[in-house]
């Protein structure tokens, strides 16, 4: 896939002091996005950050109002707190998201320098600090008694919203848009769901829009002239009197509060949308949100779409989002295997710490091995920290046990996954590995033929230090249970397996008839066990 | 290169506005930033746009001088020199504190409210300019193919050095005006002294040799009638004189002179408009306005409280200071049909008649 063509419009955000992230800086590739990362590694707060600098809104409420000490990251809060325990006076930190975009006749007004980075583009940016101005007595006050302060005080604290020209926004004239749809989130509340609301009425033109506020309108006139109502408003006059000398009448509430997108709601099948189920209206979201006209400078932010889908409704819905975003920029985050492989394993976007790696170039072979291999677990190469590949369930008990035996805990207790994979897809892990620099030790048999099962296959990632290759060059014991048999001993195996073998062949030829009992076995053994070499060095070089 | 920018100056009624804004419309796919000095002004271009287009046109926009410095200028490179942000808005009470440098940024730019200095806004947006390589400049270019300049006579100092900037920039730059009415100017600095009130005339000039704009004459007045051109030119007489396209003859046409004790019953038969230096003359009605007010706009008939200095001129001929100069010819300038102006004298030398009560109703 080729980035030529492929519609953009932003390039990056930089997040100051926000939510997780110190200071980090992440950047968007046109087209598809998806960004993978750790439960709380900060995906919801990245998608909802690039809204929140182009609607000054964090989950659909105003930022002003939704500040909190919790915004702040803990690295910035803690600083902040220790200073003022020290007596020093620290400066509350300040929170910042920038959001660059690309610079088109849509956004070329809100071009400048203005922005941590100091770069001549377009963008928008939302500050939360201490408000100097106003609050100068107040916050003397509150830092006083130094040791009662246990938080950031935000009720303190001003939003600013500008762009890179220093101009304050008006959030009417952004021509640029997103579509956040969060599937965790779905708002029941009737009529009232922003985001839907806001997806719904953007898939207008102005025109429609008018029209549809004007039949509104009118409805609401014609309701004051219906016979009945007449009636019970004449009835409600005569009756008033001793309350008040104004005349008391029932109409339509017609104030701002009440205007048709929050008084009509959307119907699937005559059902009221917010009765269908979150799976449903979330799909309905996301086609609505894809279905904008292309024209507009239009992003949409896809929250985990996965979520209350049933497989076969999840393979439709992904489908139609990697035919639609030929056009579009998105950005995906997501936790199933499922999606990325679908979707394309070259757009990830890793996130952890405040660090992002991307998987670019990979080879076209390897991307559509996954696509067609829909259900592998990918993701979990891409969030391990440290991967050892093997080659049967029976390697993968082995290497289990002797990585316990060296370390006292299982390698998942220490973030290091154990990926089966048959055959050649081992090669398809590492071509994933690269662009990640993802840790992983390879463990194989040698099949009688390093050279050629061996040393030549993987001879294509030598150049990677942290890929590195475990294997016996030892031909005459071809797999892993002649192997063991040579390294602890014929005594030791008998007594792991409570048989009699009088020979290493015996012995080797029964293990490899019953793999998986007996790799149980040795799992499960309290007998030292003596693990061949190649395994040996496996273990003790992940977990450096 | 043959410069597409045009320079035009017009006398006073001869429909400059109109000019404008036919320049304003004329391309709809065109991005058009008409920029003016006063507020009122801009008010009443951006009230004539609405009425011409029966609407607001998508692709002009309307703003004054300051406002288009500040914003479009200053603000989006303001990191050169200052923080994120920090200029607010323009001080146009006070002046930079004396003996400041301009290489002190923050003591010679802004005041303690991080409000720029308004003899500063252009100097800033020049300095910016040059500092970032011209990206000012560029980011106009990305914005705007047009910029029309009302109100010409009174950009002054570093205006002329940032409008130069845009004279060389790929915005075409119409700028329209009347050098006998600068009454204001925007900007009291030393840059370019040489350069104020009616001497605009030679930078102007030198940009026409230069071959940076064309120059563009319109001596019509569509307003005024014969009689009131004539008395106007003559407050500037090295000017091209004045043809009137106002052929409307009421029973009181011209230019009076107003004996002190027939003011109201002038104001009962004719209800001018009153117009004064300023508030203090306490001679003028309650509706008076001041000469420095009432630029672009027109009255059947003004009545005139002049200041010494003017009724020298009306008296003998002697010749008023640039700035007397500019606001008598702005007051006398707005009728359309009949000049009075005010005098204590019984017996004059000018050629003025004088109006009676009796006069009129005679007639």
């Amino acid at each position: 896939m080729t980035d030529a063509g492929s519609p953009q419009v932003i390039q990056k955000v930089v997040l100051k002091n926000f939510r997780r992230f110190r200071d980090t800086k992440i950047e968007f590739s046109p087209g598809l996005n998806i960004l993978v990362g750790d439960n709380e590694a900060g995906k919801s707060t990245v998608l909802e950050a690039v809204n929140l600098a182009l609607t000054s809104r964090w989950q659909g409420k105003f930022f002003a109002t939704e500040l909190a000490p919790h915004f702040i990251c803990l690295e910035a809060t803690n600083e902040y707190l220790q200073a003022v325990r020290d007596g020093d006076a620290p400066e509350p930190p300040e929170i910042a998201v920038e959001l660059f975009l690309v610079e088109s006749a849509d956004t070329v007004k809100l071009k400048g320098t203005n922005n941590s980075l100091g770069e001549d583009t377009c963008g928008l940016r939302i500050t939360a600090h201490f408000d100097k101005e106003s609050f100068a007595e107040e916050y003397q006050k509150y830092v006083e008694d130094k040791d009662s302060v246990q938080s950031v005080p935000t009720e303190y604290y001003r939003v600013e919203w500008y762009d890179f020209g220093a101009h304050p926004v008006n959030p009417r004239a952004i021509k640029v848009s997103a579509s956040l749809i969060d599937a965790s989130r779905i708002r029941l509340q009737s009529g009232a769901d922003y985001y839907l609301q806001r997806i719904i009425t953007e898939s207008l033109d102005p025109k429609q829009r008018a029209q549809l506020s004007r039949a509104f309108r009118t409805l609401q006139e014609s309701f004051a002239d219906d016979d009945s109502i007449r009636t019970i408003n004449e009835a409600l006059d005569a009756s008033q009197q001793n309350i008040t000398d104004k005349r008391l009448t029932m109409e339509i509430n017609a104030s701002q509060a009440n205007q048709w997108d929050s008084a009509l709601a959307p119907h699937l099948d005559s059902l009221p949308l917010h009765f269908a189920g979150s799976g449903e209206q979330n799909k309905l979201k996301i086609l609505l949100a894809l279905a904008r006209k292309v024209e507009d400078a239009h992003l949409i932010l896809i929250e985990e779409p996965e979520n209350h889908l049933s497989f076969s409704s999840l393979n439709k819905l992904i489908e139609k989002i990697g035919a639609k975003c030929e056009k579009r920029q998105v950005v995906i985050s997501t936790h199933s295997s499922f999606v990325i492989n679908k979707l394309g394993l070259d757009r990830l976007m890793l996130l952890s710490g405040e660090d992002v790696t991307r998987t670019t170039d990979l080879p076209a072979d390897t991307l559509d091995y996954f696509k067609k291999l829909s259900g592998y677990d990918t993701l979990r190469l891409v969030l391990a920290k440290a991967v050892i590949l093997v080659e049967g369930p029976s390697d993968e008990l082995i290497v289990q046990r002797a990585y316990r035996d060296k370390y006292g805990k299982l390698p998942i207790e220490n973030g290091i996954d154990v990926i089966n994979v048959r055959g050649l897809s081992a090669k398809r892990f590492l071509d994933l590995a690269v662009p990640l620099a993802r840790r992983v030790a390879v463990v194989n048999d040698n099949d009688g033929d390093f050279d050629q099962k061996v040393a030549k296959r993987y001879a294509g990632y030598s150049a990677h230090s942290f890929i590195t290759i475990h294997a016996s060059d030892n031909n005459d014991l071809e797999t892993l249970e002649p192997q063991i048999v040579a390294s602890t001993g014929l005594t030791t195996v008998n007594t792991v397996l409570a048989k009699t073998f009088t020979s290493d062949d015996e012995a080797s030829q029964y293990m490899v008839q019953n793999k998986t009992d007996s790799a149980l076995a040795f799992f499960e053994t309290d007998q030292l066990i003596i693990w061949p070499q190649y395994i040996q060095d496996a273990v003790d070089g992940i977990g450096e | 290169m043959a410069s597409a920018n045009e320079v035009v100056f017009a006398s006073a009624g001869s429909g400059k506005t109109s000019y404008l804004l036919e320049h304003a419309l004329s391309d709809p796919n065109k991005r058009v930033l008409l920029v003016t000095y006063t507020n009122e002004n801009l008010r009443e271009i951006n009230s004539r746009l609405w009425e011409s287009h029966k609407g607001q046109p998508t692709n002009v926009e309307t703003m004054t001088l300051f406002e288009f410095l500040l914003r479009e200028c200053v603000k989006p490179y303001q990191t050169l020199k200052a923080e994120i942000a920090q200029i607010r808005s323009v001080n146009f009470v006070t002046d930079n504190p004396p003996f400041s440098a301009r290489s002190d940024f923050v003591r010679y730019y802004l005041d303690s409210a991080n409000n720029i200095y308004s003899d500063a806004v252009s100097d800033l947006a020049c300095v910016l300019n040059a500092e970032s390589g011209g990206k000012v400049i560029k980011r106009l270019e990305a914005i705007y193919d047009k910029l029309l300049i009302d109100e010409l006579q009174d950009l002054a100092g570093w205006d002329l050095e940032f409008l130069l900037l845009l004279l060389q920039s790929s915005i075409q730059v119409v700028m329209v005006g009347d050098l006998r009415q600068a009454v204001y100017s925007t900007n009291r600095s030393n840059k370019n002294s040489q350069f104020r009130g009616a001497k605009l005339q030679n930078w102007i000039d030198s940009r026409v040799t230069a071959g940076e704009c064309a120059k563009i004459e319109h001596t019509h007045s569509y307003r005024c009638i014969q009689s009131i051109c004539d008395f106007a030119d003559s407050v500037y007489p090295k000017f091209p004189s004045t043809t009137s396209k106002n052929t409307q003859s009421t029973d009181h046409d011209g230019v009076f002179l107003v004996y002190e004790s027939d003011v109201d019953a002038y104001r009962e038969s004719l209800m001018p408009q009153e117009l004064r230096w300023d508030r203090r003359n306490k001679k003028a009605g309650l509706s008076a306005k001041n000469f420095g007010e009432v630029k672009g706009l027109a009255f059947p008939r003004v009545l005139i409280f002049p200041t010494a200095p003017i009724l020298r001129f009306v008296e003998d001929g002697t010749t008023l200071q640039e700035v007397s100069a500019a606001k008598f010819y702005v007051a006398v300038t707005r009728a359309r049909q009949s000049v009075g102006i005010v005098t204590n004298k019984k017996v004059t030398k000018s050629s003025l008649t004088y109006w009676t009560p009796t006069a009129t109703t005679d007639a």
